[in-house]
């Protein structure tokens, strides 16, 4: 699915260029999911931008399944940190945003937003604007617009970080319940050890800046929404956290 | 909304005292009484009407030109950094000349009619409009642009979809400002050379020694400044409807 070899990326400042990210090579298979963990200012939301085409590497290539990420191509779609809700917009119109912008007529759709909009459990908020979601409904309102798209991949910026810990919970199950269903590609990145040991099914770690990969785990427990509870899952985050340390 | 009524009514009496007040003590016939000046407001009506027609045709053609040359201008220099580059020094220069000065220049060469007048005012307005909409533009978070180009929107798109309507407030609040100074401009243009426009029947009461008309033209003036702040206000909650959530509730 996703094919990167030897991707750097530096931005500019006051003249002075700062590595943000080097020699980042990775491979993921299609239908996975896949967890980038890094501490603060290690480039992984650089690395997602140039994944979905949003900037383009300064060396190296990114391949999703065999083209280049162009701003075009429409199977991916990516939730940025703070979802990225148009405030004028309502639930709806957010959630039909991306089908308006392709072209397409939303009537046709009908069916489709629909279902999505009670699966993510935001059928009633339609006519709300997103100033008067909770953090947690702001989430599934930019999950479900994304959804209508039908990407084969999703790539996510810290998305549960700024919710509470229970509805951070919650919400890490939905997505997983429409991973298992829609079984689209899915890499996130996060700063969260245990959301990415949940929810990651290859770990990738980065060292601090400028960053590169440290390690990159088999995760095959993730995904078990009981997982959380047993001893096995506290044993890989404590891995995972020896490996962010020494790479820090 | 009925609270907010009430509390326009309370405070135009509470305006009203201050002037009765203001009127008794300097006791001058130069500063009359309100009730003489609302019972003449009304008892010149005919001849108000016509002046305060002139005045609201030049001042909203001459703001309605600055918005509509100005808006674009704001946006494209908000977006194209470079360009604002370029530009940033010439409206800086050009935007603290007291562009009234150059009255007798505009009526020499645009002629004593409406046109001149209209043409101050806008040009007035233009750079005020011009530089609050690029900083509303400028300030749009970067990540709602990125997040809806992810989507595969084009740069009309991203434009009538995010950059437009996140300035929108930003324009609203150039327009009222604006606004304030339009109607300063307008009266300064209707004193010089011309017989329509309260600012004409406001010189011309005050060279007839008649007070009381002079003052009802102040009364006329000043209304035609709130109908058009309350204009702005009523379009502003129905185009961002976004801003005003609580209060609907």
């Amino acid at each position: 699915m996703i094919k990167a070899q030897g991707i750097s990326y530096s931005y500019k400042q006051n003249n002075t260029s700062i590595q943000a990210i080097t020699d980042i090579n990775l491979d993921i298979l299609p239908s996975t999911t896949c967890a980038i963990i890094g501490p603060s200012g290690c480039g992984k939301t650089t690395l997602l931008y140039i994944l979905g085409g949003l900037l383009k590497p300064e060396e190296g290539t990114v391949l999703i399944n065999g083209s280049p990420p162009t701003g075009k191509r429409k199977d991916i779609a990516i939730i940025l940190q703070e979802y990225g809700l148009l405030p004028w917009n309502t639930v709806l119109e957010n959630v039909t945003l991306g089908l308006k912008i392709r072209g397409l007529n939303t009537a046709h759709y009908k069916d489709r937003v629909n279902a999505i909009l009670e699966e993510m459990e935001i059928k009633n908020q339609i006519d709300k604007y997103p100033s008067q979601l909770s953090g947690g409904q702001r989430q599934r309102v930019a999950i479900a617009r994304s959804l209508t798209l039908q990407p084969d991949l999703l790539l996510m910026d810290e998305p549960f970080s700024s919710l509470d810990a229970l509805t951070r919970e919650h919400i890490q199950n939905v997505f997983l319940n429409l991973w298992k269903k829609y079984q689209m590609t899915s890499v996130f990145v996060t700063h969260s050890i245990e959301e990415a040991v949940f929810l990651g099914q290859k770990i990738i770690v980065l060292s601090s800046g400028p960053g590169r990969i440290t390690e990159q785990l088999e995760n095959s427990h993730f995904a078990r929404e009981d997982w959380r509870s047993s001893s096995s899952f506290f044993e890989q985050c404590q891995k995972v956290r020896s490996i962010l340390k020494a790479g820090v | 909304m009925l609270k907010k009524i009430s509390h326009y009514i309370i405070t135009i009496i509470i305006v009203i005292l201050i002037w009765w007040l203001l009127s008794f003590m300097l006791n001058n016939s130069v500063f009359p009484r309100p009730l003489p000046v609302f019972m003449t407001f009304f008892a010149v009506q005919d001849k108000i009407q016509g002046h305060l027609l002139a005045s609201l045709f030049r001042v909203i053609l001459g703001v309605g030109t600055a918005i509509l040359i100005g808006v674009p201008c704001g946006l494209i220099l908000g977006m194209v950094k470079k360009l604002d580059h370029i530009m940033a020094p010439f409206v800086y220069l050009s935007y603290p000349v007291p562009k009234i000065a150059f009255l007798p220049v505009v009526l020499l060469i645009l002629g004593l009619g409406d046109l001149s007048k209209i043409f101050l005012i806008a040009i007035i307005i233009f750079f005020q409009v011009v530089v609050t909409t690029r900083d509303a533009a400028r300030s749009i978070n970067p990540e709602l642009i990125l997040s809806v180009k992810s989507l595969g929107a084009n740069n009309w798109q991203l434009f009538y979809r995010v950059i437009f309507p996140a300035a929108l407030p930003g324009i609203f609040t150039a327009v009222r400002i604006s606004t304030g100074t339009a109607i300063a401009v307008l009266f300064f243009t209707e004193t010089f050379a011309t017989f329509s426009g309260l600012g004409y029947f406001i010189m011309d009461a005050w060279t007839r020694v008649n007070y009381i008309e002079m003052f009802a033209g102040i009364v006329a003036l000043s209304l035609l400044g709130l109908s058009l702040f309350l204009l702005i206000d009523i379009l502003e909650r129905v185009s961002c409807k976004w801003l005003y959530l609580d209060d609907s509730k």
